[in-house]
């Protein structure tokens, strides 16, 4: 293994049983005496390895295995299967080693007390995480004064906007210096602003201070705007795997035409040189490769032709466009040379 | 908590018209008793959810009544007290089962009321057109019939076989049980009703919930029958409704008091809920000024 | 260890603090923890002065006896008081924050719940033996006075361990609401009154299933000098509070590590 792998991942597997609930109140009571379970894989074989400094996009759709993947690596969960290091650590046995070497950020939860001044909740977590005084403060000072905390300082948590908030649980993630790092939905909930402000940080402490970030997100501008790497996960399984540049590379030239049909929605034929990404109602969205084949004209005339379009818009493809259409079309479509 | 949603999904039954969806078909002729109906079932299925409270729940019940039942045998055997207070020990013990079984069959879970106040989700119920204080006392009624077959029925049962009571024989005593029954629980209802409605004034509304649990408990009579208080405090108690929720109901079922004292306590009943019902009328609409004005 | 136990001390001057915020409703919440508490004590002050004695027991034994439970309970409540809404931290998934923090789960829940009602507690239970002490006329000797303590912790470690593992079945059923109800509130009333009162199987479930009757009654019998002709069991039984207390405490605790290494491998 390199040097610089600090995160590592393989056959990483993680199965629940669980019990199927019934609906209506008949199979709630019936649900009293008996209970039919499934296992589910929420994690297939997952292997990858992450080197210091990157900056990876961990997406997926609901229920698609992330979070269970990040509970592996904070060592919340144990996986029925394979194996994962964190900075030469094993996360879910020495979870106590591992949590100081990691921050962890979750969107929705806050790390501080609610009702203390921030100022006492990063002094705690000070104490808890064993960080010497003279680091601490250094720390502070620059995270206080890269995230703006300053006048905030003295606020109890309770009373902070959801962005303050946040930014202030990213310094409370960074105090003990952690080369890896955590991240859950960080900018889930808020504004443009402070959306910005957030992944402005999250760039500079990666690219100047080299933390490693790992980032489970739905929003998919986040993951345009920072990160070098994207693993797509569906179904438990890893769908795609590499740097956003070759996705975009790969998938994101050419165009994605909105076309709207007259009051029907036809097979489009092979010939003209589209394939489908999505489709609804009246509307389908269609990608246009542009690599050799027929030019972007051409097709628009022959489709112009060949059925009754009622209205057609041309749109840059987006990153959010080739995720949805790998957990539609399964991995093939994320594959080099695929349809 | 687990990400099934997507692997869970794929598993759900198709269903034909259940006997529930006929029901309700039927009942959309009606639609304000539908809604009511429809409130009441959900709570009921909410509470089927958790299991391992049913069981747990009948042993907390039948631990008070074995507290009580064993107190008053173990002081009634030996004192000479008790010649003075209108009960035989057969008598006592039935009071102490019974008074535990209706205090259990009208249980009413925290009206979530509070906690909708403190968050504001309040505002949500007031938009929608329906009758914020019918729906949650259908809510409530749901929860409660739920506690009759959970706990109060099975409680019952053990209590028959094994503490040595009997359900009365004359039907006057079920008839007079329904009525201060029905009186009783709306009183019950009422009075959490309005110590909920403290929320729209009062933060710190946990410290009004306890006086009124400790207030409750020593003298609706769950415990202590009336005639037990000393003599000089028996009128007071008079003028508190808690009294009429538990040993009004209890004391009639059992035959302690007579049908004529009962139907007198009857009245006085009514005269609670006339009084705690125009209360919360009043509270109601000062609470909605409130939360208009100054949104919660 | 230290370290630990360094930082366990720091959270809960920060919990009290934060407490401390609301000032306003502290002696609010305080009286109406008197008013609850009277209430409970009306019931058996009234059957008292109806019928003078429970089982041999007159107001003031009663009054000790009381005392014992409700002071131990101040006791337990500050140090294990969090652990009664655990169930929502499981819930909620809140525990797994506490999981991705260096230092031990257990730990971090203790010291996040200091109650204003400990106090209450601690007052009541205190008046309270007081006055069951000084009206049924225990003679204190330096040996009882030193005792006394040692007990109130053995009783400590009962009711904590109880309140423990009780925590610890929601990592199996994940809902505890019910339970935390009848062992840790309802069946503090079961030892308000002289277990004698109870049938003998009672009685036994109450000294070797859950041994709620050493955290007053037993050893009430060693202060108050009662004679031991209300005990089921020999007279020494009146000493052992400390030891069981210790081992219910164990159990507990290899429950609550049982229980994390499950959470751990079967999810949530």
């Amino acid at each position: 293994m390199n040097d610089d792998v600090l995160i590592s991942c393989q056959g990483l597997r993680r199965e629940f049983t669980v019990a199927e609930g019934r609906a209506g109140l008949l199979g709630s009571i019936k649900s009293l005496f008996s209970n039919k379970t499934s296992v589910i894989r929420a994690v297939d074989d997952i292997s990858f390895d992450i080197r210091a400094g990157e900056f990876v996009g961990y997406v997926g759709e609901n229920g698609a295995g992330k979070s269970t993947t990040i509970k592996m690596l904070t060592g919340i969960l144990t996986p029925t299967g394979g194996r994962a290091l964190v900075n030469g650590v094993v996360p879910y046995e020495e979870r106590v080693k591992n949590a100081f070497n990691i921050g962890v950020v979750f969107g929705q939860r806050s790390q501080l007390w609610w009702d203390l001044p921030m100022s006492d909740s990063l002094d705690l977590l000070r104490a808890i995480y064993r960080v010497p005084q003279a680091r601490y403060h250094e720390s502070l000072a620059e995270l206080s004064d890269w995230l703006e905390l300053g006048p905030l300082m003295k606020m109890p948590v309770r009373k902070l906007s959801l962005g303050q908030r946040m930014r202030a649980d990213l310094a409370a993630s960074l105090l003990h210096g952690p080369k890896v790092m955590f991240l859950d939905e960080p900018t889930i909930g808020l504004d443009i602003i402070a959306k910005d402000n957030v992944r402005r940080f999250l760039k500079k402490i990666n690219k100047e201070r080299g933390v490693t970030i790992i980032l489970t997100t739905h929003d998919m501008d986040d993951i345009e705007a920072l990160c070098d790497r994207i693993i797509i996960i569906d179904k438990g399984k890893i769908a795609w795997d590499g740097a956003t540049a070759r996705l975009k590379s790969d998938h994101m030239q050419g165009k994605i035409l909105e076309v709207e049909f007259h009051d029907y929605n036809p097979k489009i034929h092979e010939a003209v040189g589209l394939t489908e990404m999505k489709s609804e109602a009246n509307k389908k969205w269609l990608r246009y490769r542009g690599d050799g084949g027929a030019a972007l004209n051409e097709v628009i005339s022959a489709l112009f032709r060949d059925y009754c379009v009622k209205d057609l818009s041309i749109h840059e493809p987006k990153v959010a466009d080739v995720v949805k259409a790998i957990y539609q079309h399964g991995a093939e479509v994320g594959e080099d040379g695929g349809a | 908590m687990i990400e099934n949603v997507g692997a869970i999904k794929n598993g759900v039954m198709a269903r034909s018209k259940g006997a529930e969806e006929k029901l309700f078909d039927a009942l959309e002729r009606f639609p304000a008793l539908s809604l009511y109906i429809k409130f009441a079932f959900k709570a009921f299925q909410r509470q089927l959810a958790y299991k391992f409270e049913y069981f747990v729940g009948v042993v907390n019940g039948l631990i008070f009544i074995f507290i009580f039942t064993s107190l008053w045998k173990n002081i009634f055997s030996n004192s000479q007290a008790t010649e003075s207070v209108g009960f035989t020990t057969s008598g006592i013990v039935s009071y102490a089962v019974f008074a535990m079984i209706i205090r259990i069959s009208m249980s009413q879970d925290d009206l979530g009321v509070m906690g909708k106040i403190r968050t504001g989700a309040i505002a949500m119920d007031m938009i929608k057109p329906f009758n914020f204080f019918g729906v949650t006392l259908a809510e409530n009624v749901g929860g409660t019939m739920f506690h009759w077959f959970t706990r109060a029925a099975p409680i019952l049962a053990v209590c028959l076989i094994f503490f040595d009571v009997s359900l009365p024989r004359h039907p006057v005593n079920y008839l007079l049980l329904a009525v201060t029954w029905i009186l009783g629980y709306l009183i019950y209802f009422m009075v959490n009703w309005l110590f909920a409605m403290l929320a729209f004034w009062v933060i710190e509304t946990f410290s009004f919930q306890l006086m009124k649990y400790g207030m409750f408990t020593l003298f609706s009579g769950g415990i202590i029958p009336l005639d037990f208080f000393p003599d000089f405090i028996r009128p007071a108690v008079a003028y508190i409704p808690f009294m009429y929720i538990l040993y009004v109901p209890t004391a009639s079922f059992i035959g302690h008091i007579s049908p004529a004292e009962a139907l007198g306590f009857i009245a006085f009943q009514g005269v609670w809920v006339a009084t705690l019902g125009l209360a919360s009328v009043v509270v109601w609409r000062a609470a909605q000024k409130k939360l208009i004005i100054q949104g919660g | 260890m230290r370290e630990e136990l360094r930082i366990y001390l720091t959270l809960v001057i920060a919990s009290i603090r934060a407490r401390m915020e609301y000032k306003a409703s502290f002696l609010f919440l305080f009286f109406a923890l008197l008013v609850y508490y009277l209430a409970q004590v009306g019931v058996i002050v009234i059957v008292l002065t109806k019928f003078g004695s429970i089982a041999g027991w007159t107001l003031g034994e009663m009054a000790f006896l009381y005392g014992l439970m409700v002071f131990s309970q101040g006791v337990t409540t500050v140090m294990f008081g969090s652990l009664n809404e655990f169930e929502g931290q499981i819930i909620s998934g809140d525990f797994d924050r506490l999981l991705v923090r260096p230092l031990s789960p257990l730990l971090q829940i203790l010291s996040s719940g200091f109650e204003i009602s400990t106090v209450a507690h601690l007052f009541i239970g205190t008046t309270a033996l007081y006055f069951g002490s000084k009206s049924s006329g225990v003679e204190w000797t330096l040996l009882k006075g030193l005792y006394l303590p040692v007990v109130i912790g053995g009783a400590v470690l009962i009711q904590g361990g109880l309140r423990l593992g009780v925590a610890a079945v929601c990592f199996w059923t994940i809902r505890n609401r019910s339970l935390v109800h009848m062992l840790v509130y309802s069946s503090k009333e079961m030892i308000f009154y002289p277990i004698s009162i109870y049938h003998w199987g009672m009685q036994l479930l109450l000294t070797i299933a859950f041994p709620l009757a050493f955290i007053n009654y037993y050893p009430s019998h060693y202060f108050l000098s009662r004679e031991g002709a209300d005990l089921l069991f020999h007279p020494f039984i009146q000493y052992l509070t400390p030891m069981v207390g210790a081992a219910v405490f164990a159990l507990a605790y290899l429950l609550w590590r049982l229980g994390i290494s499950r959470y751990q491998s079967a999810g949530n």
